[in-house]
């Protein structure tokens, strides 16, 4: 039993930075139907951020066993801004100018972003995996068998925090609702008086916070950054984001959620070579049954 | 930007062209000239750009060479050009050096796989992110029946040029078998499933456990496919008598095969069944509606592209001599992918230039390096051409977002929806 | 002028295929030949006679059909290239670089050969097949005279078959996969060890040494990493020890908190680990975050200082093997020294064993190479084939080489299966 526990526990947290990566992948594929694949390259960035930025903080002071929140919450911010920066970057020169162009045209622009910066980061580090210093200590909480680390409780709680904030801002404020009338019909919400480039900046631009907070706690987590890191994450976060429903954030989470546990249940009953099969084959039956993802509209326009 | 863009295409070969076609045009005399001529003072014009290059360096004539025949394939056919174009195209490799053929066998396979997945992305508006998947049938098939048991096969001795159709069937019923579940799904969702596939595919050639259910390798511990270990020692082919060893011999092979698929894509995509997907590419309700059969014709794109992608891992496999489950992973079916919608999907023009490009430009940029007396980057292109290709990618994009050469009916489409945008934007 | 939507006739696409196709023909044109001495023609048929290969221009090194293996020669005041193949991209590159370093510091070592100045050509081989193949076409185009790498076994299994067709010298200094050697390349060796000798030391030492009874094994499903531990499970069951579970992880995850969780359950005293750095790091810190307090053993894949900063303070005490090593250090501690004072680091876990193949090559180049009238040098590829497989007691930074029929070292006296224990921080010779 105990061991189960803690599988879902394990399950949450990978679960939790999938989710939050899937969040911006939701967005900006409600608004632009667009797979943006360099969505987990963001996430990277921000890792590395994360690590430059705690990195610096320790060579100036020590970073002792208690837990150093201003330190930390600079480090979150700044992975943000970095995240957020390229974003807009990467919608200016990449996806703008595609805005009109064939579908699959801006896939391929995003695939070339994606490609482009995980090199670039593999010469600029010269291939070395960063370490992250010690920012959480990592003793564990015991509950029996069961055991926590405190930067798990973090990300876990970070995910649905994240959550709430985005449902909010989606749903409650103005911006979140220009995010949504683009999303519907861009044509329509021009001539109602959106700005429809900005919105789509915005949309990026939440997207990538996200993506960069989330690099930084998963950096603490895993205590480490490389150039890489962001590829698997992005596939995985984009298939919890079809299987939750893409356009849905609460589907978004759930699939994120979904797509973690099951992992770590099949890494126990079939070994972990085989979780990405159980990942996928799910994907497939879900896909059957309710073609528009688990917590998906039901459209009956093409998507 | 967009004057950026405007100002390139009035500049472009193309454009030049097409000018300088209506100025000697005229009479008939040039008009002729200029028909014939193309097809024999481009090739020769690339051909001398490449043999001055020898005190260049070589990438800067693979730059012109692109543009030369970028120039070409804009224009139309006629037979005298195909019978200069197709000696020149057998006779050329003789030059090259091993590491040039090697480039020229993958550019021509690449070129071959994308016809196939251009049947299914391009002609039936398919998105389909595992194309490996059907690439690692065929290269597994011809492996694990000639290999010798040393290096993991059954070495039951059948010849290369039986195995081709076999890979072909074998990879299209694989197909209809993964198409069958999944071809209700639309658009971005069967993306991200036949993503799915291609990475189930790569991690049951990896694992003994999952192999090892279909029946255990008769003398290794490694399961039917030989795990991460491989199959190795895989024979090379004859062609009567002729050992087809190197990446030159087989070029030859994936060359006619390149034809072939090319000639078999054009000639579905002008019958009954090219019409039925172009219908179902345009509003599937209203294919449906009109009376085609959606799903068997969307599996008949899906089992059509898988065999020649079955074909291609065939010739794959006798040509590297070795597979590898991580031979067979989701770099493939991206490229594929990139190099048809960069090449300007629906056609099979794009699809061999997008080939060039894509396969060709990375490894010809491992020679890349700047010298400018006072900065030197001497190993420029060793350690950063993944990331010069990564630009260029977003480059081409930018530039011509229908692909380097779209069909005309795309080019066509793609011009008045922008109008339409525009208009609507004022 | 345009044709119309004609149907049955020869339309624009198959023009098109060979159209592009031809410009790339065109374009080697410029880059392989000069037009001076196109003496192609005994290579156009290709495989039957592989040594005579392309002759050259535009470089001056150029290939006749001399000895029956084929000759190189290099023009006077040209440059002897030893190619190097070793993985450049991707996060395996953190183990591909300092090889390429190693092998460029000992070649700038020993800098010239009878007054030919020696040259290093490094290219990326991806530690994947069709890269390993490409590195190779593009060293072979680039006419070198023998090759160190191919990094991982599944690019040297595949990258064999192109440098042996064309009769090249290649010494690996870390494919270690027992695939490679069982190729029955005559041109092929290697001066990493055989996993087949890895993984049976590493079983004796945790069985007899630690006395552990009781394994989990996790490899990371790359040729090498599988193998070593399929290997290390045959040796250890006959001993008499119990394998409790086989994982597997993949490459490039950065968590595995599931598995790790499953191995608890599987209560082992020992886990045993075939991968490289970035997994086996993440790996041994999990397993004691978990509270697992069985040992943790991994192999030359995560040998290096690297390894014990990525798992952040959690690989103390954990064992490492190196392979056979010799137990007089002094060659390479002198390496070491000289790595350091180059790079102001220190050298990777192949770094010696990538010094010694270099050297090796280039000891076979000086025994074989003559200079012929015109005063250019000629080597003998059959003869520098024969010279490295002649290495008998070559004195090198990793230990006593001495190759056996099938190109892999031999176990010489004053050789045993390094092991090394994290102490303190730093890895610590305990065998």
């Amino acid at each position: 039993m105990q061991e189960y526990i803690q599988l879902l526990i394990d399950g949450l947290t990978i679960g939790g930075v999938y989710a939050v990566i899937a969040l911006g992948y939701t967005l900006v594929y409600g608004v632009l139907r667009m797979i943006n694949f360099a969505h987990g390259e963001l996430f990277m960035m921000g890792a590395f951020t994360g690590y430059y930025t705690l990195n610096g903080f320790q060579q100036h002071s020590s970073l002792n066993d208690t837990i150093p929140v201003f330190t930390i919450a600079v480090a979150i911010v700044l992975g943000m801004l970095v995240a957020v920066a390229l974003a807009v970057v990467m919608e200016r020169i990449a996806y703008r100018p595609l805005r009109h162009a064939p579908r699959l045209a801006p896939l391929i622009s995003a695939i070339g972003v994606s490609i482009f910066l995980r090199n670039i980061m593999l010469r600029v580090t010269n291939a070395q995996g960063k370490v992250y210093p010690r920012v959480f200590p990592r003793t564990v909480l015991e509950f029996g068998e069961v055991r926590v680390l405190y930067v798990q409780i973090f990300l876990i709680v970070l995910s649905f925090l994240f959550l709430a904030l985005l449902y909010l801002f989606i749903e409650r404020t103005k911006i979140g609702m220009a995010i949504r009338a683009v999303a519907e019909d861009r044509t329509t919400a021009a001539l109602m008086g959106v700005n429809v480039d900005r919105t789509i900046v915005l949309t990026f631009v939440s997207g990538a916070a996200l993506a960069g907070a989330a690099g930084v706690v998963y950096g603490m987590y895993v205590t480490t950054a490389t150039s890489g890191m962001g590829f698997i994450p992005g596939i995985k976060a984009f298939t919890a984001a079809v299987l939750g429903g893409i356009g849905s954030v609460p589907g978004a989470m759930l699939g994120g959620y979904f797509l973690g546990i099951s992992e770590s249940l099949s890494t126990k009953w079939l070994g972990a070579q085989y979780k990405d099969v159980v990942a996928f084959v799910l994907l497939v039956g879900v896909l059957i049954f309710r073609p528009w993802g688990l917590l998906g509209k039901r459209e009956d326009k093409r998507a | 930007m967009s004057t950026l863009r405007e100002a390139l295409a009035q500049w472009s070969p193309s454009r030049l062209w097409q000018r300088a076609e209506a100025r000697l045009g005229r009479t008939s005399a040039g008009a002729a000239a200029l028909r014939h001529g193309q097809y024999v003072v481009l090739p020769l014009a690339a051909i001398a750009a490449g043999l001055a290059a020898e005190h260049m360096t070589i990438r800067w004539a693979f730059a012109m060479i692109i543009a030369a025949s970028y120039l070409m394939l804009r224009s139309s056919t006629n037979l005298f050009g195909i019978v200069v174009l197709g000696a020149m195209l057998a006779y050329l490799p003789e030059h090259m050096d091993l590491f040039e053929r090697g480039i020229l066998f993958d550019v021509a396979l690449y070129a071959m796989l994308g016809i196939g997945l251009n049947i299914v992305v391009g002609y039936a508006g398919l998105l389909d992110l595992g194309y490996v998947a059907f690439f690692a049938v065929g290269a597994y098939l011809f492996a694990l029946l000639s290999a010798p048991e040393v290096g993991g096969g059954f070495d039951v001795g059948t010849s290369f040029w039986l195995v081709l159709p076999m890979a072909m069937v074998v990879a299209a019923l694989v197909g209809v078998l993964l198409g069958i579940p999944v071809l209700r799904l639309r658009g971005d969702y069967l993306a991200i499933v036949t993503l799915g596939f291609g990475e189930i595919i790569g991690i049951m050639l990896n694992n003994e456990g999952a192999t090892g259910l279909i029946g255990k390798h008769v003398n290794s511990t490694h399961g039917l496919t030989n795990g991460s270990v491989g199959v190795f020692s895989i024979p090379k082919p004859y062609f009567f008598d002729i050992k087809l060893a190197t990446p030159h011999e087989m070029y030859y092979v994936v060359l006619v095969g390149c034809l072939l698929a090319a000639f078999a894509a054009e000639r579905i995509r002008v019958s009954r069944v090219g019409r039925a997907w172009e219908a179902i590419r345009e509003d599937e309700d209203v294919a449906a509606a009109m009376g085609v059969n959606t799903t068997q014709y969307k599996l008949l794109a899906f089992a059509i592209g898988a065999s020649i992608g079955g074909l291609g891992g065939a010739i794959f496999a006798a040509k590297q001599s070795a597979v590898f489950p991580s031979d067979f992973n989701l770099d493939v079916s991206v490229n594929v992918l990139a190099l048809v919608i960069i090449g300007g999907m629906g056609n099979v023009r794009g699809v061999v230039l997008g080939s060039l490009l894509l396969i060709g430009l990375p490894d010809v940029l491992r020679d890349f390096s700047i010298d400018l007396g006072f900065v030197s980057l001497d190993n420029l292109g060793a350690d950063y051409r993944l990331v010069i290709f990564g630009a260029a990618l977003v480059a081409v994009m930018v530039l011509r977002p229908e692909g380097l050469l779209p069909s005309r009916r795309r080019a066509a489409e793609f011009e008045q929806a922008r109008v339409i945008e525009a208009e609507r934007a004022t | 002028m345009r044709t119309n939507q004609g149907r049955g006739r020869f339309r624009a696409p198959l023009l098109a295929a060979m159209v592009a196709i031809v410009a790339t023909a065109a374009l080697a044109c410029g880059g392989g030949t000069s037009s001076s001495d196109k003496t192609a023609t005994a290579s156009a048929g290709g495989g039957k006679t592989p040594a005579a290969g392309k002759t050259a221009g535009a470089t001056s090194a150029a290939t006749s059909a001399a000895g029956a293996g084929g000759t190189i020669t290099i023009k006077k005041g040209d440059s002897i290239k030893i190619g190097i193949s070793t993985t450049l991209t991707t996060d395996n590159a953190q183990l591909g670089i300092p090889i390429r370093d190693s092998a460029l510091l000992a070649i700038k070592t020993k800098a010239t050969i009878k007054g030919f100045k020696i040259e290093g050509d490094p290219q990326d081989d991806g530690c994947a097949g069709p890269a390993s193949v490409a590195a190779a076409n593009k060293l072979i185009a680039d006419k070198v005279v023998a090759v160190v790498g191919p990094m991982c076994s599944g690019g040297a299994v595949a990258a064999l078959d192109p440098y042996s067709q064309q009769n090249i010298l290649v010494i690996s200094s870390s494919a270690t996969n027992p695939s490679v050697t069982a190729l029955g390349k005559k041109d092929f060796f290697r001066t990493a060890w055989n996993d087949a000798t890895q993984g049976a030391e590493m079983a004796k030492y945790a069985y007899t040494t630690l006395s552990k009874k009781n394994a989990v094994l996790v490899n990371d499903q790359s040729t090498y990493g599988k193998g070593l531990m399929d290997v290390f499970k045959a040796a250890f069951t006959t001993a008499g020890g119990k394998v409790a579970g086989e994982e597997q992880v993949k490459v490039g995850d950065k968590d595995f908190g599931p598995t790790v969780t499953k191995i608890k359950g599987e209560n082992p005293d020992i886990v045993v680990f075939g991968g490289f750095i970035a997994e086996g790091a993440i790996l041994v810190r999990q397993l004691a975050e978990a509270g697992i307090t069985a040992t943790f053993m991994g192999a030359d894949g995560i040998a290096d200082q690297k390894y014990i900063d990525q798992a952040g303070g959690k690989a103390e005490g954990s064992y490492v093997s190196r392979g056979p090593t010799p137990s007089d250090q002094t060659e390479y501690n002198k390496f070491a020294a000289a790595y350091k004072a180059e790079y102001g680091k220190d050298p990777g876990q192949f770094g010696e064993q990538t010094v010694d193949a270099v050297n090796i090559i280039l000891a076979a180049i000086e025994k074989v190479a003559t200079t012929n009238a015109a005063g250019d040098l000629v080597i003998d590829k059959d003869a520098l084939i024969a010279a490295a497989k002649a290495t008998s007691n070559f004195n090198g930074a990793s230990g006593i080489i001495t190759f056996d029929a099938s190109g892999d070292r031999v176990i010489t006296t004053g050789t045993v299966n390094r092991i090394d224990q994290v102490k303190s921080g730093k890895l610590e010779r305990v065998q």
